[in-house]
């Protein structure tokens, strides 16, 4: 059940209509609906697949009371990591057993292997988030920074929270589990930002991600028919369809949860006004890398002796980690393995001891850090969109022997202004949650409805037939 | 306040709902290959004895009214073997007379992926044919056309209703006989022009897995038609010279292999391979690279008359 498709919709004013039938005082009852009507969102991707989702939830909660428990230490760094290779095994299972397999038999030039290729199976959407945040949960709750749920109710809704289930943000339990213990009182505000926020995402998916989607695909269809100036332009449309997409995807999920009486997590904050590598994982994707900053980064750089050197190999380590959650494959690894030399580059001292690159692009008109983090990423964009290593080599070969054949287009024509309005709202508003919120408080209402009404309808007039978010695939 | 909230809700959402109303009405005035041929359907039914499956390709290739025998023709754009497959299996109790089945294997079919549960013109064939193809019970929201595909449908309300463009000129078999706007037309087929378009749909990218899956429900689609005892065409369009240099050897020689091993299987299923027929169909008979116009479907629908009647 795609958000934006109709079917959601339905889903939605039917749970949103009958989770506030139940009444504010049965928090409960309230809660097992959530439940219900999560596992009903996740069974309609694939039923089967809710036995994995709900036995994953089950392992971590009983493995956090055990660590409660018990105070013996080899028995608690025990549970946590059976708690750790289940989820990190079905996450290997599902994602990236059969990647290992074909690289093993390239790299031994096995032939007709079929054996293992049974295990060719499609990945449970969301997979790769659930078992991120459970783990976490686990983490946190062996080192003692918060304590385990005893209500097994609350943990199985903290991990299949429908809003976020399927792509995100990944939530720490402390900020979302203790939201399903509180009373949640119906506010009309919220219904009406939560209202707001999904219409600004399926704005950002609908109108301007999917058209961009529609040229990127066109010039990834045939790359070799498109000139150099092409190829780099449709780098950077991919990088902003790849944002749109996901950060629309996240607006909605976050309007959902709003609706709901939720709060969840902000995961973006304009990724495109970056100055650098590090204030661009800053921006992009925020809860994946607090994740991995949290439960890799730091204890790996604390786990050796501090040192410049380790922390290179941390940043490095850590991002190729990044890129490869995305997905096994080549492509995803070399994206991170980049991020990470770039961000490690951009700290290495500059002639004089305190000055980096980094620092220096803070202190630069903002045009020349523009420049450079868009520059990088759209070079890095066209390797994250890429099929193969051929198409990555094909692309980057057109770009440097400047490939003039075939004449510049863009492809979607006027319909780029749509992003271009995007930006603009986004910008102008970057102090709010998302351009629209408040809008009470600077248009009167006859003229709101008009707002929406065009909203709407823009989105109606151009939605495709369906298409999936790219992040439910990662 | 969720009283006013309720209220609000619905005073906001009637005009939507009445504006959407209007919209599908507009949508399913429109004439297409899918209402012209439920027309037929419910005139001629009984007397079909000839099926045609297929994408645009065949779509755009075959007037059923130059056919000796009642034929119709189900071929739509986009239109993969999965789609044919369950329209073939819906047409089964419908078509009393049916002898012959046409199906179309281009040169990139079994690389493709399928159309899959989700593919929008399902719609179209619940709506117009009572075939359902989303493999699902099917609720409300699955006949509103418009929603299948709203900028599909839009650019279509504003083409027929506003400019008065791009109508089509159907009969009575769902042929459309309008070809000015086809990409050769525009160019007023002018060789020198056309050989110098770099870029048209074509499908080089090979995929085994794909290939796999496909040849699979192809044989599996055969064999429910031969159990139901009845003849059966595979037919490839012919293609424009670029068309053809451009295509992948790989994907080519995968895709022969199979009518070998259909040829072995079953002998006495007819091939139409004209992929490159290139002294039959000359430059003014295509509407694109890769489909006929209407002068080149009367070729092809000739040529698929003296096989069908080879069967009699």
């Amino acid at each position: 059940m795609l958000f934006n498709s109709f079917d959601f919709g339905l889903f939605l004013f039917i749970a949103y209509t009958l989770y506030w039938l139940i009444g504010t005082h049965r928090v409960t009852l309230q809660n097992v609906f959530l439940l219900l009507a999560s596992y009903f969102f996740y069974a309609v991707w694939d039923w089967r697949f809710l036995a994995l989702l709900i036995s994953s939830s089950l392992i971590d909660y009983f493995a956090a009371l055990y660590m409660d428990k018990t105070n013996h230490s080899l028995r608690r760094k025990t549970i946590l990591w059976a708690s750790i290779l289940w989820n990190l095994g079905i996450l290997f299972t599902f994602k990236y057993f059969h990647f290992f397999i074909e690289n093993f038999e390239a790299l031994f030039h096995i032939e007709n292997s079929s054996t293992y290729h049974f295990w060719n199976v499609a990945i449970p959407v969301g997979l790769s988030f659930y078992t991120f945040q459970t783990m976490s949960y686990t983490i946190d709750v062996y080192h003692k920074k918060i304590k385990p749920t005893t209500t097994l109710l609350h943990f199985l809704c903290f991990v299949s929270f429908f809003p976020q289930l399927v792509a995100g943000p990944i939530e720490k339990a402390k900020d979302l589990l203790p939201q399903f213990v509180k009373k949640r009182n119906f506010d009309l505000k919220n219904s009406k930002e939560g209202l707001r926020q999904i219409l600004w995402g399926l704005f950002k998916k609908i109108i301007v991600a999917e058209k961009l989607g529609l040229a990127v695909d066109m010039v990834y269809n045939n790359p070799e028919g498109y000139n150099f100036i092409t190829l780099i332009f449709v780098g950077t449309l991919f990088f902003f369809q790849l944002y749109c997409d996901f950060s629309g995807y996240t607006d909605i999920a976050i309007g959902t949860a709003k609706l709901f009486g939720f709060r969840l997590s902000k995961n973006f904050n304009l990724p495109y006004l970056a100055r650098s590598f590090s204030d661009f994982w800053q921006r992009w994707h925020i809860t994946l890398t607090r994740w991995f900053t949290d439960y890799f980064f730091i204890p790996f750089v604390t786990s050796f002796k501090n040192s410049q050197f380790i922390g290179a190999i941390g940043i490095i380590l850590t991002l190729t980690l990044v890129g490869f959650w995305h997905g096994a494959h080549w492509n995803f690894l070399l994206f991170g393995l980049l991020n990470g030399i770039m961000m490690v580059l951009e700290r290495l001292p500059l002639g004089s001891k305190n000055k980096t690159l980094e620092k220096v692009l803070q202190t630069q008109p903002y045009i020349f850090s523009f420049i450079y983090v868009t520059t990088c990423y759209t070079l890095l964009s066209l390797i994250f969109r890429a099929q193969s290593f051929e198409q990555i080599s094909l692309i980057f070969s057109r770009i440097f022997n400047l490939s003039w054949d075939g004449a510049f287009t863009t492809l979607i024509g006027w319909k780029l202004g749509y992003l271009g309005f995007m930006l603009m709202a986004e910008i102008a508003f970057r102090k709010k949650e998302y351009p629209l919120q408040q809008l009470e408080n600077w248009l009167p209402k006859p003229l709101r409805w008009i707002a929406y009404y065009l909203f709407i309808i823009i989105i109606i007039r151009y939605a495709e037939s369906k298409e999936a978010f790219i992040y439910f695939q990662f | 306040m969720q009283k006013k909230f309720t209220l609000y809700c619905f005073l906001f959402f009637t005009p939507l709902l009445l504006g959407y109303g209007t919209v599908e009405w507009l949508t399913r005035s429109i004439p297409s290959v899918y209402s012209i041929n439920e027309k037929y359907l419910e005139k001629r039914a009984d007397t079909i004895e000839t099926l045609i499956l297929g994408s645009s390709q065949v779509m755009n290739a075959v007037n059923a009214a130059w056919i000796s025998n009642p034929t119709i023709n189900l071929a739509s754009g986009s239109q993969h073997h999965d789609t044919d497959f369950k329209l073939l299996k819906g047409m089964f109790p419908v078509l009393p007379s049916l002898k012959n089945v046409v199906i179309e294997v281009s040169y990139s079919h079994f690389e493709m992926p399928h159309n899959g549960k989700d593919f929008w013109k399902n719609s179209l064939n619940l709506h117009y044919y009572n075939i359902n193809c989303f493999e699902r019970n099917t609720y409300f929201k699955d006949h509103l056309l418009y929603l299948s595909h709203p900028s599909f449908f839009s650019k279509r309300i504003e083409e027929y209703y506003i400019d008065k463009k791009n109508i089509p000129n159907f009969n009575e078999y769902a042929f459309n006989f309008n070809d000015i706007y086809g990409q050769f037309a525009k160019k007023n087929y002018n060789k020198v022009e056309i050989d110098t378009i770099k870029r048209f749909k074509i499908n080089t990218e090979p995929n085994p897995i794909i290939f796999q899956q496909n040849v699979s429900l192809f044989f599996e689609m055969l064999a429910t038609v031969k159990a139901h005892q009845k003849n059966i065409i595979v037919c490839t369009t012919p293609m424009y010279t670029s068309y053809l240099k451009k295509r992948n050897p790989e994907i080519l020689r995968r895709r022969d292999s199979i009518f070998e091993v259909i040829q072995k299987k079953y002998p006495d299923i007819k091939f139409l391979k004209l992929e490159e027929d290139t002294t039959n169909y000359q430059l003014k008979n295509y509407w694109n690279h890769s489909h006929l116009n209407p002068t080149g479907a009367k070729i092809f629908t000739k040529q698929l008359d003296s096989l069908l009647k080879n069967f009699k």
